[in-house]
């Protein structure tokens, strides 16, 4: 297999930690591989009391299935500890898979991150029924 | 693309090599007049594909093998992709399962429905005595611009 390059994906975060919130900017590409890092870090926040995520898509250049998989896995725990996630700056390739499984009627999409914590100051947060 | 070449790459059943899988599709589709969205849909189906090979059919074992043919026939995109793990056919599993709201799809049937929203059509042949391997036949009409 020469030639084979492995898949990239890596996460920087911005905290928030009075707020228990974390910016956390996705890049590269989130699929089966490497997706276990993703939740791996999202537990890591989970367990430091963090329950409100904004993930910034602007450096996300591909998600599969498992990558989508990992944010449903997640939401219902957050919700419960008055938390949420929202996305912002996802690029429309990208929205275009969140959009045919139906995630816009889950989670809240924003143009910037700015929005999203504003979302969170003023306490706009979806429930598990939702 | 000349319309009568078939290309084809054989994998070991490692996540990591998703990647492989990939570079190997975009290089098949680029050749051809997709729009940017429908190949990242056609690279996703196969990666999906692909992905329930390695984890549930094979199991992740980096020893086995599958291999995908890329060819087009007649105005279709068609990729085949072989494995000879425990049958599992997509096709019924679909079939038998109705999503109404993105929350009651499972974790693993979430591959599948992407793939059946896109690609075109898409096929199961089981293992048999004859022919030891599983085939998976995923089409794309060159002529489709079924967008979302």
């Amino acid at each position: 297999m020469e030639g084979q390059h492995n898949s990239i994906f890596n996460v920087d975060f911005e905290n928030f930690d009075s707020e228990h919130l974390s910016i956390l900017y996705l890049k590269g590409t989130l699929d089966a591989h490497t997706a276990q890092a993703l939740e791996n870090q999202i537990q890591s926040f989970l367990s430091n009391g963090i329950y409100r995520f904004v993930m910034n898509l602007r450096y996300l250049d591909y998600i599969s299935s498992a990558g989508l998989g990992v944010f449903m896995a997640f939401v219902e725990e957050v919700r419960n500890n008055n938390g949420d996630i929202k996305f912002s700056e996802v690029k429309p390739n990208i929205y275009t898979i969140f959009e045919l499984l139906g995630f816009p009627l889950i989670f809240d999409f924003v143009d910037t991150n700015e929005l999203a914590l504003k979302m969170f100051r003023d306490n706009q947060i979806r429930r598990n029924d939702l | 693309m000349p319309k009568t070449q078939t290309h084809q790459i054989i994998i070991n059943a490692e996540l990591r090599n998703l990647q492989y899988v990939r570079n190997f599709v975009s290089s098949v589709v680029n050749e051809l007049s997709f729009s940017e969205l429908e190949v990242i849909k056609i690279t996703i189906a196969i990666d999906e594909a692909c992905t329930n090979i390695i984890k549930y059919s094979y199991k992740n074992n980096p020893l086995k093998k599958f291999k995908i043919f890329a060819k087009v026939i007649a105005e279709e995109l068609v990729f085949e992709i072989y494995d000879d793990g425990p049958a599992f056919d997509p096709v019924f599993y679909l079939s038998s399962h109705q999503y109404n709201f993105p929350g009651q799809i499972s974790k693993s049937g979430r591959g599948l429905y992407i793939i059946s929203k896109f690609m075109d059509s898409m096929e199961y042949i089981p293992k048999s005595e004859k022919t030891p391997y599983n085939k998976l036949v995923l089409k794309k009409f060159l002529t489709n611009t079924n967008f979302l």
